[in-house]
C-alpha cells in the first residue's frame, strides 16, 4: 500500500501537494536531474557561450565588433525588415482573424489550413519560391530585368522573404481568443449604434490587445532572426543585402569567431528580452482567460 | 463574393467583406502566388526529369539524412519533452517560471545563433566537446551533431503540446484509480499515458515536420559533406547557387508535398485529441 | 403598433428555428417571448434587433419597413443575457458608450453626457458605482448597468435576452419585480425572452408562447393561463395530470382507463384536486397517498388511483393536509375542482362536474 498512499508523510496542517502523494520518491529527484541536465547542455551551455566568445577578447573588442559600419548597415536592415514586416502582418493578421473568427462562410477550414503554410515548409523553400517568382530565371525574371527592377538579392526579396515566414503568427494567436470572447461585446456595441471603426477601436481592440500584443512580439522576434529564407534570396552583399543572422554566417564562416559572437549576442539579448515580454502577456492572457470564463 | 461565401446563419457584426477581401488578397500575394510559382516551375522538368532529379543518389541521401535525423531527434524529444513538461506541472521548485519560460528560447532565437553557439559547444575545443572527447566520442561535424541541433530545435514544440493536457488531466480520475488500488505505473500507463498520447504525437509531429525543414541551426554543425552530411534544404540552396533552377524546384516540390502531409496529419491529430477531450 | 412581424422564416442548416411567424408587439407593452429551449424565442428577438438576417417575412417598425435596416440604426436597445459589460470601461464609461459613440454633430456635450449617466444610474438604483469596474458588480448588478446602457441611447424598444438566466434565485425574483416597476415608469415598448413561465406570468403585460418555432398562444398572463390554446401551453405553464377518459353517452365521464376506449383527455392543475377522507358527494375517486412533501404553507402529496394505478399529483394547503392526519392515507378520495377536456377534435371544453 506504500505507494498508493503515503499520506502519513504529510505534515498536520501543510495541504498535500497535488499528485506527490502517488508518485514513488525517487522518480522526482531522477526527473529533475535528466531536465537539468538536459537544460544544461542545450540551454545554459549554448547561452553562456554565445556571452564568453561574444567577451573573450575583452569589452573593448567587443564594442568595436558590434560598432563596425558593416554589422551597422546588418542591423540598420534588419530592423528595416521588422519594420516593414511587422506592421503589415499585424494588420492583415487582425482583418483575416476578425473575418475567420466573428462569421461563417464556405471554406474557412481550409483558409485556416492555408494559415499553416509557412510554418509547415522550410524557410529554404520560402525563399526558393520568390527566387522562382523573381530571380533572374524565374517566372517575372525578364520583365524585372527589362525594367530594371531588382528584387531578388536585393532588399525587396529580404522583405517579401520576412513577411512570408512570419505571416502566420498574428492570426493564429488571435484566432482561438477572438473565438473564445464571443460576439455579444461586438453586438452589444452595434446595438448602442457604435459605427464599425469604432466598434473596432473601442471594445474589440481593448479586449484582444494582450492576443495581438503577444502575435507581434513573435511575429517581431521571427522577422529580426529569420535565417534560411533570406538566406537563398539576399546574395550576401556585405553592408546592402546582409541581415543580422546572415553577417553572422559571413563573419564565423571567415573563423571571425568573436566578432560573430558579438553580433548574436546582440540577437541573444533580444530573444531573452522576447521571452520576458512574452511570460509577462501570458500572465494577462491567463487572467483575461479567467474573466472570460 | 459576399452573398456566395457567408453562410446564412452567420452574424451581422460589420466588416466581413473588406477584412475577407484585403487579407486574402494579401494572402495570394504573399503565400498563394508564390506557391504556385514554385509548383509550376517544377513542371518545367518532364515527368521523367522530375523522378530522375528525386531518385539521384546525391538527393535522396539527402532525403535520408533529413528525415532520419528529424526523426530521431523528434524520438529523443518525446522523451525529455515529456520529462519536462511533466516536471513543470507537477512539481514545484525554485526557478520553475524561469526554466519555464526558457523553454521557449528555440523558438525566439535565431536559427543562426543558435547554429554556432551549439556547434563551438559541442566542438573539439567546446565545453562539452572536451568533455566529450575524453570518451573518444566527436560529435561536432557527424550525422549525430545534426540531431542534436535538432532536438534544440524541436523539444518546445512536444512540452508545449503535452503541458497543457498534463494541467487539464482530471486530478480525481488518478485519485479514483489510486483508491481503486493501482500503483503509480499502473496509472501512468493506463490512464495518464493514454491521455496524453495524441498530445505527444502532434508533438512529435510538429517536431519532425519542423526538423525536415530546419536549414540555418545545422548548417553551422554538421560538416555537409554530400551524401554524409547534407540535408536537403541546403541541397536547395546549393542548386539555386549553380543556378539549378528547376532542380531546385523539384526539390522543393518533393519536400512541400512531405510538408502538406505532415500539415495534414497534424490538423487530424489535433481535431481528434480535441474531440477526445470532449472540448 | 409598435413592431409588426410578418410571415417570418429562419433556419439554420437543417433546423427550423422559426417558420411563418405573424406577431404584433403593442405600444408601451411589456411583451413575454415565452417557449422552452430550442423553440426560436431567442432567434425572434435577434431578428426583431437585426443581429439576424430573416429567411423571409417582414419586420416593421412603428410603420415603417425595417428588415434590412442595420442594427444601429434601428434605436432598439439590447439587454444580452450574459450583459456583455465592455470589461475595460468602468461603469459610467459602459453607461455613455452609446451616447460617445455618436457622430460628432449628433453627439452630446460631456456635461450632458454626465448628467444622463448619473441620471440612468438613479434610475436603476446604483448611484456611486460609476467609476467601478463590471468586474467588481455582483450578477444582479451587472444586469442593471445593461440595462441603463441600453436605455441610454433612448431606444425606441427595449429587448432582452433572458434577462435574469444567469442570476440566482432570490436575485432573480428581486430583479424581475424591479424590472416591473420600471417598466410602469417609462411605459417603454419592451421585450423580453424567457424559458420560465412563472417569470412570464409576473412580469409582462402580454404572453407569446413559441413551440418549436411556431407562436402556440398569446395574450395576458391571465388569458394565457385560464384559457390554454392547446394541450402544450397547458403543460408549459404549470404542472398537470394528464388522464385519458371516456365521454359516455349519458353525459359525464369514465375514468376507467383499462377499456381502452378512452377518446378526450382530461388536464387538472395539481392544486385543482382535493383530497378528503369521506366521498361525500359520491364523484371522488378513491386513491392512497404514496409520498407527501411540505412546502411552506402548501404540501405536495403524491397519490395512486385503486382502480388502475395511475399517478397524480396535488398540491393542497397546510390545512387541508393537517386535515387528514387522522385519516386512512392508504384510502383517500380525490375530488378534482377543475379541469380541461381536449378532445381529439381540437376542442377543448371547461370540464363540468
Amino acid at each position: 500500500m506504500s505507494e498508493v498512499s503515503n499520506a502519513s508523510d504529510v505534515k498536520p496542517g501543510v495541504k498535500p501537494r497535488h499528485f506527490g502523494n502517488r508518485e514513488p520518491r525517487w522518480i522526482k529527484p531522477a526527473l529533475m536531474s535528466v531536465v537539468l541536465l538536459f537544460m544544461v547542455v542545450f540551454i545554459f551551455l549554448p547561452l553562456a557561450t554565445i556571452f564568453g566568445e561574444a567577451f573573450k577578447s575583452g569589452v573593448k573588442a567587443y564594442a568595436t565588433a558590434i560598432t563596425e559600419p558593416d554589422v551597422l548597415a546588418a542591423i540598420r536592415l534588419t530592423l528595416l525588415t521588422a519594420a516593414i514586416c511587422v506592421p503589415l502582418n499585424t494588420v492583415f493578421g487582425v482583418m483575416l482573424a476578425w473575418a475567420i473568427a466573428k462569421f461563417d462562410f464556405f471554406g474557412k477550414h481550409v483558409l485556416v489550413t492555408l494559415i499553416e503554410i509557412p510554418f509547415a515548409i522550410s524557410p529554404v523553400i520560402a525563399g526558393l519560391m520568390f527566387v522562382l517568382l523573381f530571380g533572374t530565371q524565374g517566372w517575372f525574371g525578364p520583365f524585372l530585368r527589362a525594367h530594371d527592377i531588382k528584387i531578388i538579392f536585393a532588399v525587396p526579396g529580404i522583405i517579401l522573404a520576412t513577411a512570408f515566414v512570419t505571416f502566420p503568427f498574428v492570426a493564429r494567436e488571435l484566432i482561438p481568443l477572438m473565438q473564445e470572447i464571443g460576439k455579444d461585446d461586438e453586438e452589444a456595441a452595434i446595438t448602442l449604434g457604435a459605427s464599425g471603426l469604432k466598434m473596432f477601436f473601442r471594445v474589440t481592440l481593448p479586449n484582444i490587445k494582450w492576443g495581438l500584443l503577444y502575435g507581434v512580439i513573435l511575429t517581431n522576434a521571427r522577422a529580426i532572426g529569420e535565417f534560411g529564407a533570406v538566406a537563398v534570396v539576399s546574395g550576401l552583399v556585405r553592408g546592402e543585402t546582409t541581415t543580422m543572422p546572415l553577417y553572422i554566417d559571413i563573419l564565423y564562416g571567415e573563423y571571425m569567431f568573436n566578432a560573430a559572437f558579438a553580433v548574436a549576442s546582440l540577437l541573444t539579448l533580444l530573444a531573452l528580452v522576447t521571452l520576458v515580454v512574452k511570460t509577462i502577456i501570458e500572465h494577462y492572457l491567463a487572467e483575461q482567460r479567467k474573466q472570460v470564463n | 463574393m459576399k452573398k456566395f461565401l457567408l453562410k446564412k446563419n452567420g452574424s451581422k457584426l460589420p466588416g466581413f467583406g473588406l477584412t475577407l477581401g484585403f487579407s486574402l488578397a494579401y494572402m495570394s500575394f504573399l503565400v498563394l502566388i508564390p506557391l504556385g510559382a514554385l509548383v509550376l516551375y517544377s513542371t518545367r522538368s518532364t515527368p521523367a526529369g522530375f523522378l530522375a532529379i528525386i531518385s539521384d543518389d546525391r538527393v535522396s541521401a539527402a532525403f535520408e539524412v533529413s528525415v532520419l535525423s528529424a526523426f530521431y531527434a523528434a524520438l529523443v524529444n518525446c522523451f525529455f519533452g515529456l520529462a519536462i513538461a511533466w516536471m513543470l506541472t507537477r512539481y514545484e521548485f525554485y526557478g520553475k517560471k524561469i526554466i519555464d519560460a526558457l523553454i521557449d528560447l528555440p523558438f525566439a532565437i535565431p536559427t543562426a545563433v543558435a547554429g554556432i553557439s551549439l556547434a563551438t559547444v559541442f566542438s573539439a575545443n567546446g565545453a562539452l566537446g572536451k568533455l566529450l572527447a575524453n570518451f573518444n566520442i566527436e560529435i561536432a561535424y557527424s550525422r549525430t551533431s545534426i540531431v542534436i541541433a535538432l532536438i534544440f530545435i524541436g523539444f518546445p514544440f512536444i512540452v508545449r503540446t503535452v503541458q497543457p493536457v498534463l494541467e487539464d488531466l482530471d486530478q480525481e480520475v488518478e485519485e479514483a484509480a489510486s483508491s481503486l488500488g493501482a500503483n503509480f505505473f499502473q496509472i501512468f500507463t493506463r490512464i495518464i499515458f493514454p491521455a496524453i498520447f495524441p498530445a505527444l504525437l502532434t508533438g512529435f509531429a510538429l517536431a519532425f515536420a519542423r526538423g525536415l525543414g530546419e536549414y540555418g541551426s545545422i548548417i553551422f554543425i554538421s560538416s555537409n559533406m554530400p551524401y554524409e552530411t547534407e540535408i536537403v534544404p541546403l541541397l536547395i540552396v546549393k542548386k539555386l547557387l549553380q543556378f539549378d533552377y528547376v532542380g531546385a524546384s523539384v526539390i522543393g516540390v518533393a519536400m512541400l508535398v512531405c510538408a502538406f502531409l505532415l500539415l495534414l496529419s497534424i490538423n487530424f491529430l489535433q481535431g481528434y485529441a480535441r474531440n477526445r477531450r470532449g472540448t | 403598433m409598435s413592431i409588426r412581424i410578418a410571415n417570418l422564416s429562419k433556419r439554420f442548416g437543417d433546423f427550423t428555428a422559426l417558420s411563418n411567424i405573424n406577431l404584433e408587439i403593442p405600444d408601451g407593452e411589456l411583451t413575454a417571448l415565452l417557449g422552452p429551449s430550442g423553440s426560436g424565442k431567442t432567434t425572434l428577438l435577434r431578428i426583431i434587433a437585426g443581429l439576424t438576417d430573416p429567411d423571409e417575412g417582414s419586420v416593421n417598425f412603428f410603420g415603417e419597413d425595417a428588415t434590412h435596416k442595420a442594427t444601429r440604426d434601428r434605436r432598439v436597445g439590447f439587454v444580452f443575457q450574459h450583459y456583455a459589460l465592455f470589461k475595460h470601461m468602468s461603469i459610467f464609461e459602459n453607461i455613455a458608450f452609446g451616447l460617445k459613440v455618436r457622430p460628432r454633430a449628433t453627439r452630446p456635450t460631456n456635461e450632458e453626457i454626465r448628467e444622463k449617466v448619473n441620471k440612468l444610474l438613479s434610475l436603476v438604483q446604483l448611484q456611486g458605482t460609476a467609476q467601478r469596474f463590471p468586474s467588481e458588480l455582483s450578477g444582479g448588478q451587472k444586469q442593471r448597468v445593461a440595462l441603463a446602457r441600453a436605455l441610454a441611447v433612448e431606444p425606441k424598444v427595449l429587448l432582452l435576452d433572458e434577462p435574469f438566466g444567469a442570476l440566482d434565485a432570490k436575485v432573480r425574483l428581486e430583479l424581475r419585480r424591479w424590472l416591473r416597476y420600471l417598466h410602469d415608469e417609462i411605459h417603454l415598448t419592451s421585450v423580453f425572452v424567457t424559458h420560465d413561465q412563472e417569470e412570464a406570468l409576473e412580469v409582462s403585460d402580454k404572453v407569446v408562447i413559441l413551440n418549436k418555432g411556431q407562436i402556440e398562444q398569446t395574450g395576458t398572463p391571465e388569458e394565457v393561463y385560464d384559457n390554454p390554446g392547446n394541450p402544450f401551453v397547458y403543460g408549459f405553464l404549470g404542472n398537470v395530470n394528464l388522464f385519458h377518459a371516456r365521454l359516455k353517452q349519458e353525459g359525464g365521464l369514465a375514468l376507467d382507463a383499462r377499456t381502452g376506449a378512452e377518446n378526450v383527455s382530461l388536464y387538472i392543475r395539481p392544486h385543482d384536486i382535493s383530497i378528503s377522507p369521506l366521498n361525500t358527494d359520491g364523484k371522488g375517486i378513491e386513491a392512497r397517498v404514496t409520498a407527501h412533501r411540505v412546502l411552506g404553507n402548501r404540501v405536495r402529496v403524491e397519490l395512486k388511483t385503486l382502480t388502475g394505478d395511475r399517478e397524480v399529483e396535488a398540491n393542497i394547503e397546510r390545512k387541508e393536509w393537517n386535515a387528514l392526519k387522522d385519516a386512512d392515507l392508504g384510502a383517500v378520495f380525490i375530488q378534482i375542482l377543475g379541469a380541461k377536456i381536449y378532445a381529439p377534435d381540437d376542442t377543448w371544453s371547461d370540464y363540468a362536474i
